[in-house]
């Protein structure tokens, strides 16, 4: 209860926020960054304090009775790794933004929404119940939505902000239906249940249909190829948001979901498959386009779609190795590049641009943000002793260990490591060598936006010197959890001379090389601006516009004749499809009884004048032609044997009349009907409804009448309501309650005419 | 008087046909209003005939609720053409969009 | 009649009361602040009403209707949302030309024809229920007079509105010739026993009243009046046909429908379903290139109608249940949605285009905030009452198996994110330099009051669907 409670706090504390920086002032941001920190804390100590070895239940209360959702919170050695990192890393960013945005009076509400991002993301990470888990997905979503349009002024914050939230809506929205496909499949709505199932699972019939969509919701949360597009664009945030949601904590829940569903999807042909070749390919590509880019922001988005790609890849090889792997590079990838995202921001803040091309040299006049990047940038390109370099062994290790065909992964991943590795100088320590280039003279810097970059770059190497400290904490708990099963783990920075070391010598060497071709490279991707990543996007958007305009044209003109027509024809081929759908119908034979002469002629006449009514050009022939009508169903009404009906039908026949004729008078000759061939189609419609009203008749059963009707009404109208008119009496005793409704209705009409018609003012 | 619903069933169906026909292909709202009518009468008449089959009252009173609701749709209709063709100069419903 | 029935009719006297005495307020001395007075005291009075003698036992009073639990329940929805259209009304018809007192009249009658369907029985009283509210509607929406869009879509409606009512009578009178009662029970009864011979008779006349309804839920392809209709009449009218017309209809579907076994009755379920599923989709892409914020919003009802069939469809008790929480969930954020709306508007022109809605962030932050969380909730996004009822709708539809229509309701609530947002983004857009129709001054506190309220609802709902649920499993029983 007090870990859910901790883990739901900080949307309380979003909404004090305000009040906070009223009353604190410039003291506020100090306060809130405590926050972050007591939460780490806290988690670390309930997790090293806990009672059993594996994962516990910590807090369940009611939600949603009825359909299975409780929010429950599971932590385990996988939520740690990310609860260490949302946190920590979210201190820091904390301290970071303080300085970063000191001159924004909307410094509050950026702390309220990164508080409510936050808390989603604990809670996506905690959640045992898998919609909770959706719940807090789309509350990330959003977040992200208010913080990457956090200076909604300019069009490209609105359009990446809109972007982003679109696609990952949409895969999020595939999520909840791949979860309640699995939920239903292992009759669980809980994780922690659903992890012992995998076998069910595995073997249902709807897996590959819930893998698909859980994996779409991974892959456009975590920026995979072909969903990567929003993350670039994302970039126009402020810089802290960029080093904690696009970096280190939104982009990798789709990570956190993949390496969740481990256990229970893993190890298949299409896991393996759908996993290796998304991530894969997202990994080269990206590492390509990466270096390409000259805004030093871009360039790391493009580096962590890359990472995103690897950890995905990896986790589809799924072997020992492959998920001890993951798990590192996973902790030491959010290190490092939030550090790069710091430093590139304080960059920008002293130089006044992020173009690499015109910077160089700022180390001398900024030397701790030079330390971090450049600390950060040996982790990221794996040189040692950081805990960069034990991730990237492990996942080459993880290549080598993988079945004799796959091996072809460690190719790849030299390939785009030799890429990610160029990047990493580039965007990390070209900037602070060489001769002094910037197109502002740099200014020194407020404190926190060295020191947030530089406590994050120093883990990095610290915990390279040290790794069984996290190990023993949570990474190997967090691999046994993804793995399913106890794995023996041994993090160090030296095994002896083995081939991943051979290949991790290999990757330094030809990203050195790549760093020294960069401008080229630069130069010819910038020729050509298809290597854009909004074409897709784009392309899909106009498509479905286009299809907005065409049923739009279709649908929706406006025309009110139009829409009848397109009413009646519907409504005909329904009721004919129900007709001939619900077999077997039994169609009697046309009634033998024939009808008396008089009947055919009112009949006949009534028909006629109907015809007449609707053929006639002149208006007053037509209303006429509708009274003939009127008074032929008055007539058959007296025939049989409703005769006070007729009275009624008679009187309201005669007013319709008059009330038609009266209009009339006000208004102008008939034009001229349409043109033949709309004429036809119209016909055509009207021809169809008039059949299926034929087969009605059809089918309608043949009954044989009796000329007295009512019999009960007949005998105890006078007894019982004291009249003689069968009718009324109905009317005022019998049925009161209709009554009193039509006289309602005839007073609204009253009143509507009244009121639309009532002398017009001014 | 042995008149099978069937027969008094088609009438109404010829007349509601001719109804649809009249409110689909004219193009004077007036003889849109018109069309309606038509088609509220043969629901009324389908109604007795209804009614007729199985000996009962029901079918009579709703007739009549046809009849007095027509009356006031009509009106209210009316009221509307007045006030679109005061502006307007029209009723063509193609031309009101 | 007996005292037990006059006790179950409590709430529709009362109403009826308070338009007897609007009637008569209006005829003695116009005034617009006594007509509003009355008109909510007598809603507030029916809703006293609803609350005392709601948790009776069901009672059918005469053959036309039966008070039961979810008649009470959606004669409180209706009652609610009129009284927020009344209030919203009040700045909205304040500087009218001419008098105005009989709109608050005209709402009050249709509430009442609202509530009759809701409770309906008999088809004698469905009908004249749908009379009253559709008469009315017409004089609602045609209101404004001076605006020719407003008579326009009054008289659009009365035309559709006529050539359903006739389609929707036709079919009754052949179910009435098939099956020899207008009593609602009788005929599903008859439905469920005809088995394997069904009567044609029965059939069409099902099939028409499917039409019937489908135009008043505005289903495709009955959806043609529905976005000029919404764009056309003013906007309190909007926010009214949008929820009471739509929650009678639905309380009526419920009735007519629930106790039907689809799996017996293929015809009817898929007859429903492809209105369902051609209303989703359809709606939602007409939705997408819209610049109209009410046309946006229409196409949306008509999406949100195909999202609420699809938890109609899913069979059993627990359909039963996610569509009357879909309905209610509806209504909180339509009534917020037009809310703002209505707020932003005047008697001689709607906020109505994007540009009417640009840069709201910078000069009513609140109001954005509530516009911006009642978008949230039609998209379906979590916290949101429009979430749970999203939410409901695809955990009934799993359990009932109709996998096709969950799928496509939620790929088109992801398609309809994109519209919602459009509006979301113009709102935190830089205002536009030379604006033709300022926002209002101040929101009245009418206005305030409606929108803080629809607001606490709808996190209230979203966050803590508890209570809501098990009122809800209780009327459903």
């Amino acid at each position: 209860m007090i870990f859910a409670g901790v883990i739901l706090s900080g949307f309380f504390l979003a909404f004090l926020v305000a009040p906070l920086f009223k009353v604190l002032g410039k003291a506020a941001p100090w306060v809130i960054s405590l926050f972050p920190f007591s939460q780490l804390l806290f988690f670390l100590m309930l997790w090293t304090n806990r009672p059993h070895a594996t994962g516990e239940l910590v807090a369940c209360t009611q939600w949603v009775p009825g359909a299975g959702v409780d929010l429950c919170f599971l932590i385990d050695g996988l939520s740690m790794v990310f609860m260490v990192l949302i946190s920590g890393i979210g201190g820091c960013v904390f301290l970071y933004s303080k300085d970063y945005l000191h001159d924004d009076p909307h410094l509050d509400r950026f702390y309220s929404y990164l508080l409510v991002f936050m808390s989603a993301m604990l809670g996506l990470v905690a959640a045992d119940n898998v919609i909770s888990l959706y719940v807090f997905w789309e509350l990330t979503s959003i977040s992200s939505f208010l913080l990457i349009g956090f200076h909604p002024d300019t069009p490209e914050a609105r359009r990446a902000a809109l972007q982003a939230l679109l696609v990952t809506n949409l895969g999020g929205l595939a999520m909840l239906a791949g979860l309640v496909i699995l939920a239903e499949a292992g009759d669980s709505y809980y994780f922690s249940e659903l992890i012992q199932r995998g076998d069910v699972i595995r073997a249902h019939p709807h897996y590959s249909a819930a893998l698909l969509l859980l994996l779409t919701g991974a892959f456009t949360k975590s920026a995979q190829m072909p969903f990567h597009m929003w993350l670039p664009n994302a970039m126009v945030a402020p810089t802290p948001v960029s080093a904690y949601l696009h970096s280190a904590a939104m982009v990798k829940g789709g990570i956190y979901l993949v390496a969740r569903i481990s256990p229970i999807f893993g190890g298949t042909a299409l896991w393996f498959g759908a996993l290796t070749i998304v991530g894969g390919i997202t990994f080269v590509i990206a590492a390509v386009l990466g270096l390409a880019q000259r805004d030093v922001k871009r360039m790391l988005a493009y580096s962590t779609i890359s990472v995103l790609g690897m950890l995905m890849a990896v986790l589809g090889i799924g072997n020992e190795k492959a998920v001890q792997g993951a798990m590192v590079y996973l902790f030491a990838h959010a290190l490092y590049k939030s550090t790069l995202f710091m430093t590139g921001g304080a960059i920008d803040h002293a130089a006044g641009t992020r173009d690499l091309t015109r910077l160089g040299g700022l180390g001398r006049m900024l030397p701790l943000v030079a330390g971090a990047g450049i600390l950060a940038a040996f982790s990221k390109s794996g040189v040692p002793p950081t805990v960069g370099l034990i991730g990237k062994e492990l996942i080459y290790e993880a290549g080598l260990h993988a079945h004799s065909a796959q091996k072809v992964i460690v190719a790849g991943a030299l390939f785009g490591n030799m890429f990610l590795a160029a990047v990493a100088w580039a965007a990390g320590i070209r900037p602070f060598v060489g001769r002094l280039q910037s197109p502002e003279a740099p200014h020194a810097l407020k404190p926190m936006m060295w020191f947030a970059p530089l406590v994050l770059g120093v883990l990095g190497v610290a915990l390279g010197w040290a790794p069984e400290i996290v190990e023993k904490t949570f990474l190997h708990a967090a691999a046994n959890t993804v793995s399913g099963h106890p794995v023996p783990m041994d993090l160090a920075l030296w095994h002896g001379f083995n081939t991943a070391v051979l290949l991790s010598i290999l990757t330094l060497a030809g990203g050195g090389l790549l760093f020294w071709v960069r401008h080229r490279w630069r130069r010819f991707a910038e020729a050509r601006p298809w290597v854009g990543p909004d074409i897709l996007y784009d392309r899909l958007l106009s498509v479905l516009k286009g299809i907005a305009r065409l049923s739009t044209r279709l649908l929706q003109s406006g025309y009110l004749r139009q829409y009848m027509i397109l009413v009646w024809a519907v409504s005909a081929g329904m009721v004919s499809w129900m007709l001939f759908d619900a077999a077997p119908l039994s169609w009697p034979a046309f009634a033998p009884v024939l009808p008396h002469l008089h009947e055919w002629v009112i009949g006949s006449v009534m028909m006629a004048a109907a015809v007449f009514a609707i053929a006639t050009t002149q208006r007053l022939v037509s209303i006429l032609a509708l009274g003939v009508i009127g008074f032929g169903v008055t007539l058959f009404f007296v025939l049989y044997s409703a005769p006070d009906l007729a009275i009624t039908q008679f009187l309201v026949e005669t007013f319709s009349v008059i009330l038609f004729v009266l209009v009339l008078y006000r208004l102008p000759e008939l034009k001229d009907r349409s043109p033949v061939a709309t004429r036809v189609r119209d016909a055509l419609v009207a021809l169809a409804v008039g059949a299926v009203m034929t087969l009605l008749v059809l089918g309608s059963p043949s009954v044989q009448y009796y000329p007295k009707i009512s019999e009960y009404f007949a005998q105890v109208a006078v007894s019982a309501a004291h009249g003689h008119n069968i009718v009324n009496v109905i009317l005022v005793d019998f049925r009161v309650m209709d009554t009193l409704g039509e006289i309602t209705v005839l007073a609204v009409a009253a009143i509507g005419v009244y009121s639309l018609w009532r002398r017009e003012d001014a | 008087m042995n008149v099978p619903l069937t027969h008094l069933l088609t009438l109404a169906g010829g007349l509601f046909f001719i109804g649809i026909w009249c409110a689909v292909t004219r193009r004077n709202l007036i003889m849109v209003m018109l069309g309606i009518e038509i088609m509220l009468n043969a629901a009324a008449l389908a109604f007795v005939g209804a009614s007729l089959r199985w000996q009962q009252m029901e079918g009579q009173a709703v007739a009549l609720f046809v009849l007095a609701i027509a009356a006031a749709e009509v009106s209210v209709g009316l009221a509307l053409i007045i006030c679109i063709y005061r502006r307007y100069r029209t009723l063509d419903p193609a031309k009101v969009q | 009649m007996q005292t037990a029935d006059f006790t179950a009719l409590t709430p529709l006297l009362l109403l009826a009361a308070a338009i007897a005495a609007v009637m008569l307020q209006i005829a003695l001395k116009r005034s617009h602040i006594l007509t509003i007075v009355l008109t909510l005291a007598g809603l507030i009075a029916a809703m006293l009403g609803v609350l005392a003698v709601g948790d009776m036992p069901a009672r059918q009073v005469t053959p036309l209707v039966t008070m039961d639990r979810l008649a009470f329940f959606f004669i409180g929805l209706i009652l609610t949302a009129t009284a927020a259209t009344a209030l919203l009304g009040c700045r909205y018809w304040e500087h009218a030309v001419g008098q105005c007192e009989e709109y608050y009249l005209l709402l009050l009658v249709a509430a009442l024809g609202a509530c009759v369907l809701a409770a309906a029985h008999h088809f004698a009283a469905f009908f004249i229920g749908l009379e009253i509210l559709s008469i009315s509607l017409f004089t609602l929406m045609a209101f404004a007079r001076r605006r020719m869009a407003s008579v326009e879509a009054g008289l659009k409606y009365l035309v559709l509105a006529g050539i359903s009512s006739a389609f929707l009578l036709f079919g009754i009178a052949l179910i009435y010739a098939d099956v020899g009662s207008l009593a609602f029970p009788i005929w599903t009864a008859r439905l469920q026993a005809a088995g394997e011979t069904v009567s044609p008779l029965l059939l069409i006349g099902m099939g028409m009243t499917v039409i019937g309804v489908g135009f008043k839920l505005a289903l495709v392809p009955f959806h043609m009046w529905t976005a000029d209709i919404y764009q056309g009449a003013p906007a309190p009218t909007t926010a009214f046909v949008a929820t009471v017309s739509k929650s009678a209809m639905v309380a009526l579907l419920l009735r007519l429908f629930a106790p039907v076994d689809f799996t017996a009755e293929p015809a009817l379920f898929w007859t429903l379903a492809i209105l369902a599923f051609a209303s989703m989709i359809v709606g939602n892409i007409l939705a997408l290139r819209q610049d109209s914020v009410k046309r946006i919003l229409a196409y949306s009802s008509i999406a949100h109608m195909g999202y609420l069939l699809v938890a109609f469809l899913s069979g059993g008790p627990a359909a039963i249940a996610a569509t009357v929480f879909y309905i209610t969930a509806y209504t909180i954020t339509v009534l917020g949605a037009f809310g703002v709306v209505t707020v932003l508007s005047r008697t001689d022109a709607d906020a109505d285009s994007m540009s009417d809605f640009q840069g709201l962030f910078f000069s009513h932050p609140w109001l954005a905030g509530v516009f911006m969380a009642m978008l949230l909730s039609l998209a379906g996004i979590p916290l949101t009452a429009g979430f749970i009822g999203k939410f409901y709708a695809i955990t009934a539809g799993a359990q009932g198996g109709i996998w096709w229509l969950i799928i496509t309701l939620v790929l088109t609530s992801a398609a309809s994110l994109f519209y919602y947002l459009r509006i979301v983004v113009a709102m935190f857009s830089p205002p536009l330099e030379n604006k033709t129709q300022p926002p209002a001054a101040g929101i009245s506190y009418s206005g305030g009051l409606v929108l803080t309220v629809m607001t606490v609802l709808l996190i209230w709902v979203g966050s803590a669907p508890g209570p809501l649920i098990d009122l809800i499993g209780r009327i459903t029983q």
